[in-house]
């Protein structure tokens, strides 16, 4: 056994650069003997072959085998067509599902980079902008575990009454003498706003950054001749910074989106889905390893790429444009 | 005029850049704040981050710590004594041994535990109710005034089995059938053997074989029984001397895992054998064999053979294809057939020839390329 796997971590090690060479040598020695324009025409495949080649057993072969499974019953014995995705979609307490993605996907998206926009435009009015930009970037230094459990700890709720523990509770009762502590996370009518702030607290250093950057590139002289024609800050921002750069905020929007629809650690530190406020995320993990139902966890990851996929798109060809025009 | 318009543009200025600050002094102290907090929380004492918020931490008098950090709390240990398998075995034990003679003697006994130090008694008072009724009904335990225990009573403790597996056992002893994989199946059945989970592949030979085998023991859960049955099904091929690697990628198992189950099956087995002497002399005689048969991991036919040093399920099978089919024949064999044979080779039948008593037998040597010892990687034994 340790002298079969020794084997086989050199042939890993050697051997699979080695081939990969060997390979290369041999398509360039029967490529040569080729006319030039087909030359140059197939080369490029030829090249590419052996990456695709693991590309699709590594990536296409997994996502194919998902769509097939969710195909199927709980232990994939038995073809069941669409019954899985007509649950999704039929279920109570997946419609309670898809609804919390959905308010994530609007809610999230909107604040951080509304917040994130702000805070750009702000800091690059001020001497200590480094200081502060650094501050706020600081949740996304963080795993999204350790910042459920700062979150915890901020939304600690003790009964009326006796002294609040949690930041938020605390530093409400003593601002408002008339507010009654709450159960940040387990009264299902704010929970899933609770745990989105958590989100936003993260991921608004992201906006930050990328928007304060974009900002930074908007030209001086364009700036200048608005002010100089009398526009006040209000009309130059806009219309001047925010066509200039709108590419930037949609990059941001739909990486934002591609996260969000994807969120899990949040939820599953928090209050692990229980009280209302399961994502998809967190309910493919239980249909997979907590009710072992295969067909349904594949149904539900599927619907994850299709969410996913279009932005995904967008978003590469956003970057696409954004590197011809530089 | 000039000068008016210069100093309310200042105004203006001051005004509209102490907003800035002001918004930006906010929400930093917002997006601050949780860290903050986390971080004063990991310097402080378990206590009190569990009584006040942190922002007490600077209030007099200072405590701060580095405990979490240098000096991590030792794990807690916790008296286990509160469940009942281990309430099950432990009140038979104290019984068995006479130990403890009425029902007074034992709650006192249980105040003493480290149960009792760490919790309260009358927690588990219910419990220990229970378990009584359940001793005195399956008769491990007679008597109303004084606790006495039965002969199975005292069997089943000395034996080390939670007293719920000797009830499974003493039920399947009681009902016919000299099958062997039933009986596998009656000790996988018990709380005492760790159960092999199932995979997705895995259920139609499982169920194929529950349909096909008339069980000792019902079960009450069918994912359960099939667990039941896959973990027999294990302990059934190491004793058909299936090799390692096969029952290896048969199951789904670590090597490690087989020894595991095989261990526990050889101690059950023997149990139930035991076991068999009280209620069912037949079934007792039906599984003596299989306890060897279990450490060997051999058929019948060879039981023999293993019983020597140095001989186990490889060697015993090269011996028997050679035609050596016990000891005796052993002891008639020429020492260079015995060293030609594969897996053997010299030194391995020297072992054997002095064991039975053949001191000082020559070896022509004539090293053939079989008897070089082990002869591959996986063939060893």
């Amino acid at each position: 056994m340790i002298l079969r796997s020794t084997i086989l971590a050199v042939v890993a090690v050697f051997g699979v650069p080695a081939g990969l060479t060997l390979y290369i040598f041999l398509v360039e020695k029967g490529i040569n003997r080729l006319r030039f324009p087909i030359q140059k025409r197939i080369r490029p495949w030829l090249w590419l072959a052996p990456g695709l080649a693991i590309l699709s057993v590594f990536l296409l072969y997994p996502v194919l085998n998902t769509l097939v499974l969710s195909f199927l019953n709980n232990d994939s014995t038995q073809f069941i067509g669409l019954q899985n995705y007509m649950r999704i979609f039929s279920d109570r307490e997946m419609l309670i599902v898809l609804r919390n993605n959905a308010m994530w996907l609007v809610f999230f998206t909107l604040v951080t980079v509304t917040v994130g926009l702000l805070i750009a435009v702000l800091t690059d009015r001020v001497k200590y902008e480094q200081v502060a930009k650094a501050l706020i970037f600081l949740p996304m230094a963080i795993s999204f575990v350790a910042a459920g459990v700062i979150w915890k700890f901020m939304y600690e709720f003790k009964p009326k009454g006796t002294p609040q523990i949690g930041t938020v509770n605390a530093v409400l009762t003593t601002l408002v003498p008339s507010f009654e502590p709450q159960a940040w996370l387990f009264n299902p009518s704010i929970n899933n706003w609770a745990l989105i702030v958590v989100g936003i607290w993260i991921w608004t250093g992201f906006a930050m950054v990328i928007l304060s950057a974009s900002i930074k590139g908007v030209p001086k002289e364009i700036v200048e001749a608005a002010r100089i024609d009398d526009a006040g800050e209000f009309q130059v921002f806009f219309r001047v910074t925010l066509p200039i750069i709108k590419p930037s905020i949609v990059v941001v929007t739909t990486t934002l989106i591609i996260n969000v629809l994807k969120i899990f650690d949040i939820v599953y530190v928090m209050t692990n889905g229980i009280l209302g406020t399961e994502v998809i995320a967190n309910r493919m993990y239980k249909e997979m390893f907590n009710f072992m139902n295969f067909g349904m966890a594949s149904a539900l990851a599927v619907l994850l790429l299709v969410a996913i996929v279009p932005v995904m798109l967008m978003n590469i060809k956003r970057f696409g444009q954004r590197g011809e025009i530089q | 005029m000039n000068g008016e318009r210069h100093i309310t543009g200042r105004v203006i200025r001051f005004v509209r850049k102490s907003l800035i600050h002001l918004i930006l002094l906010a929400i930093c102290v917002i997006w601050l704040v949780p860290t903050l907090g986390l971080f004063i929380s990991a310097l402080r004492p378990r206590a009190l981050i569990l009584n006040t918020g942190w922002w007490k931490a600077f209030d007099a008098p200072l405590r701060f710590t580095m405990e979490n950090y240098l000096h991590g709390e030792p794990e807690r240990i916790e008296s286990k004594l509160g469940s009942e398998p281990a309430l099950r075995m432990h009140i038979l034990a104290s019984i068995a041994t006479g130990h403890v003679g009425t029902k007074e003697e034992l709650m006192n006994f249980i105040d003493s535990t480290f149960f009792a130090h760490q919790l309260d008694v009358w927690t588990i008072e219910d419990k220990i109710e229970n378990v009584l009724n359940f001793l005195m009904e399956e008769e491990f335990v007679t008597g109303n005034g004084h606790l006495t225990p039965t002969i199975f009573g005292k069997r089943t403790s000395d034996l080390y089995i939670d007293p719920l597996s000797a009830v499974i056992m003493r039920d399947a002893l009681r009902k016919d059938g000299d099958e062997i994989f039933p009986h596998l199946h009656a000790i996988c059945a018990t709380p005492d053997m760790p159960k092999l989970y199932l995979r997705r592949g895995d259920y139609e030979y499982v169920e194929e074989r529950a349909r096909k085998t008339n069980l000792l023991v019902d079960a009450d859960d069918y994912e359960f029984l099939l667990s039941e049955i896959k973990t027999a099904l294990l302990i059934e091929q190491w004793i058909r001397e299936v090799s390692e690697d096969k029952i290896v990628e048969t199951f789904g198992v670590g090597p490690g895992d087989i020894r595991r189950k095989v261990d526990h099956a050889e101690w059950l087995i023997y149990s139930m054998k035991e076991l068999g002497k009280i209620f069912n002399k037949d079934k007792a005689k039906l599984l003596t064999p299989l306890i060897l048969r279990l450490r060997y991991g051999v058929k019948e036919e060879l039981m023999n053979l293993v019983s020597l040093k140095g001989i186990g399920r490889v060697r015993a099978r090269a011996l028997h294809r050679s035609n050596l089919k016990s000891v005796g024949d052993l002891k008639k064999v020429d020492i260079n057939r015995l060293a030609g044979i594969p897996s053997i080779g010299p030194t391995t039948a020297r072992n054997i020839l002095l064991q039975l008593g053949r001191k000082g037998e020559r070896i022509v040597e004539e090293k053939t390329e079989e008897s070089a010892g082990q002869s591959s990687l996986t063939d060893f034994r």
